[in-house]
């Protein structure tokens, strides 16, 4: 019926037509990509880290705390002494306890020091362990285990030598040349800090500072592969501790122990109340983001306003010999506003469809780009997303309906120019 | 072949009609009486601005605003909504132009059947006469020389002005409604295809049983038709019935 007439009269309006279509999908995809993005950006986050009961570090905020563990953001204020965890680890209600020793960095990527146990322990997303896309984990000094995006960006492979450099800054000039370490594994990718950062045993760590004092080497003072492993590498010092407890109703009394710990202060946080935090912050971005998304969408609705605007006054004729074959200027109202939903539909199905060939094809790149890691599949939110487009759309399409409605009466049979 | 026309009296029947634009000091029409018979053929005089196009508008029902009475096949239009007048043209009525007849994105079989697009009415009668609405479509393209025109997939626009005003008629005629009214329909022809046009509509009206009002300003025209009348004269009401 008028959807015929509708589409038609579109058909021969292409170019026109095409480019409204063009401006309200290029709103749509950008509207509903970063509601894409928000949504994952958000989920990769909560997710970085699960299973993990308890962080335990030096005494300092809990955000605090979590950036450096967690995040490898910033730097621990203070260490914890090798004789404190060895207590905690020891605790009645500890199941597992994994060490992280974190201030050695390559290239701009942190060096993790820690057991071998974080592989098995480590947890993300939904409770998804670790997996190697190449090699193991480290089981000897001297032996790396890379994250993925570490070894895509870099270009390494298994057997290949590294050095690690002091510090965390991205040129560092006391680099550890003398003791290299052969890359063993290659993670899968994760979406989480693990993807960038290099994981080591705590010995290596040791080991790759014996001889040094206040951050340079001792001059002279090289030491050997033999004599090392005669060496007790066990550290003195390190930055945190992950802890998994037997049952998790001992998960308040045990922060609580922590908290109060007589030898020395630390800080015991529970991760999802500390990321919980953490999002208050980080969250705001994302509402900005959304709304400037939003604002694209109107100036696309925008466009197809004028363009329908400016075709109405070149379509008094048409609409004049439309009434004289019987349509009333009902009919008439009705079909500019079928045009603008027409129109706006085609600009939605188009606009998702470039967003579904986007992180189809595109997927990796982006995620390289933005460091979030996307899922291929719809935002949560997208039939709110294409109504509340497809609303807006019908509004701005009362404007021309309501000027054909005044043609049309004014107009009688013959369109007076 | 059935004819509607004929039972509902006079195709249309104007008394006392008085029109004014609302800040105008004269009115622009006074016709005391002005009938056209059903199936009869009405030749009205008029220059232009002697207001034509507005007693048109006021047949067809798009302008409201008079005093007096206009009754087209019997229905009084001054005493219906304007939904209602809309559906009565889209039923009763088939208008020719001058010009820009037919929508130029349309088939010029498509622009036929268009005729019938708001009329249930007139779809219904297309399909008792010829099958349906498409048939009849094409036999009118056929009888105003028209078959491939109808039968080709040609673009509207790569027709000739004759063609189209030809294309334009069938839509008027299809579904057979009992009043066709055309205004100006020769006025881009030459000389022969004018006379050729005229003589078509009318075979056409004739077959059908509608009545026509042919609206023009050459008065060379009135000798086709049973009746003419001058839209000037209309105002005295002993030249009512004068023949140009």
């Amino acid at each position: 019926m008028l959807i015929g007439l509708a589409w038609r009269s579109l058909l021969n309006r292409k170019s026109a037509a095409l480019l409204c279509v063009l401006t309200i999908a290029i709103s749509v995809t950008l509207l509903a990509g970063v509601e894409k993005i928000r949504h994952d950006m958000r989920d990769g986050f909560f997710n970085t880290v699960s299973g993990t009961d308890l962080i335990v570090g030096a005494r300092s905020g809990q955000v605090e705390l979590l950036l450096y563990s967690v995040f490898h953001l910033g730097s621990a204020t203070n260490n914890i002494r090798w004789s404190s965890y060895e207590t905690i680890a020891g605790d009645k209600s500890v199941d597992w306890a994994v060490p992280l020793s974190l201030g050695d960095s390559h290239r701009g990527f942190r060096v993790v020091g820690t057991s071998s146990a974080f592989f098995e322990r480590y947890r993300y997303g939904n409770d998804r362990q670790l997996d190697f896309s190449a090699g193991e984990g480290f089981t000897a000094l001297h032996q790396v285990t890379l994250g993925a995006e570490v070894a895509k960006s870099l270009g390494y492979r298994l057997g290949d030598d590294i050095v690690v450099s002091h510090g965390l800054g991205n040129v560092s000039f006391a680099q550890h040349k003398d003791q290299p370490f052969k890359v063993v594994g290659i993670l899968e990718p994760t979406g989480t800090p693990v993807d960038r950062s290099l994981f080591v045993s705590l010995e290596s760590i040791t080991a790759i500072h014996v001889g040094w004092r206040a951050g340079v080497p001792m001059p002279g003072m090289k030491v050997s592969d033999q004599q090392l492993a005669e060496m007790d590498l066990t550290p003195k010092e390190i930055t945190a501790v992950m802890l998994g407890l037997k049952s998790k109703t001992a998960v308040f009394q045990l922060q609580r122990a922590i908290n109060n710990f007589r030898g020395e202060p630390l800080l015991a946080i529970l991760p999802g109340v500390a990321l919980q935090e953490l999002w208050k912050v980080v969250g705001r971005a994302e509402q900005a983001m959304l709304a400037i998304s939003a604002c694209v969408v109107l100036a696309g609705l925008t466009g197809m306003l004028g363009v329908l605007l400016t075709g109405m006054e070149q379509r008094r004729r048409e609409l004049a010999l439309l009434r004289a074959i019987g349509a009333s200027p009902h009919h008439l109202l009705f079909l500019v506003m079928l045009e603008a939903a027409l129109l706006t539909l085609s600009g939605i199905a188009l606009g998702l469809g470039a967003l579904w060939s986007i992180l189809f094809f595109g997927g990796d790149k982006l995620q390289q780009l933005l460091g979030v890691y996307l899922t291929l599949g719809w935002p949560t939110s997208l039939g709110w997303i294409s109504l509340a487009v497809f609303v807006a759309g019908l509004l701005a399409g009362t404007l021309p309906a309501w000027r054909a409605w005044r043609y049309t009466l004014a107009d009688g049979l013959t369109p007076r120019n | 072949m059935s004819n509607p026309a004929k039972s509902d009296g006079p195709a249309i029947s104007i008394s006392e009609l008085s029109f004014r634009w609302p800040k105008a000091a004269r009115p622009l029409l006074e016709i005391p009486r002005l009938t056209l018979e059903a199936g009869e053929s009405l030749f009205l005089q008029g220059a232009s601005g002697s207001g034509k196009s507005t007693l048109l508008n006021l047949i067809s029902g798009v302008q409201s605003g008079y005093t007096g009475s206009i009754s087209v096949c019997g229905e009084p239009l001054e005493r219906l909504s304007m939904r209602k007048r809309d559906q009565l043209r889209a039923n009763r009525i088939g208008l020719v132009f001058q010009q820009f007849n037919l929508l130029p994105w349309l088939s010029p079989l498509e622009n036929v059947v268009l005729g019938c697009r708001f009329s249930a009415q007139r779809r219904k009668q297309a399909a008792r006469q010829d099958g349906s609405v498409e048939a009849q479509a094409l036999r009118l393209l056929g009888e105003l020389g028209l078959e491939s025109v109808g039968s080709e997939k040609r673009a509207t626009s790569t027709l000739s002005i004759g063609q189209q005003q030809r294309v334009a008629a069938c839509r008027a005629l299809i579904g057979n409604p009992p009043l066709i009214i055309a205004d100006e329909p020769t006025s881009s022809l030459d000389s022969d295809h004018r006379d050729r046009f005229i003589e078509l509509l009318l075979t056409e009206c004739e077959r059908s049983g509608a009545a026509l009002l042919f609206v023009s300003h050459d008065r060379g025209l009135a000798k086709h038709f049973h009746r003419a009348v001058n839209l000037e004269h209309l105002a005295q009401p002993t030249q009512e019935d004068e023949t140009c």
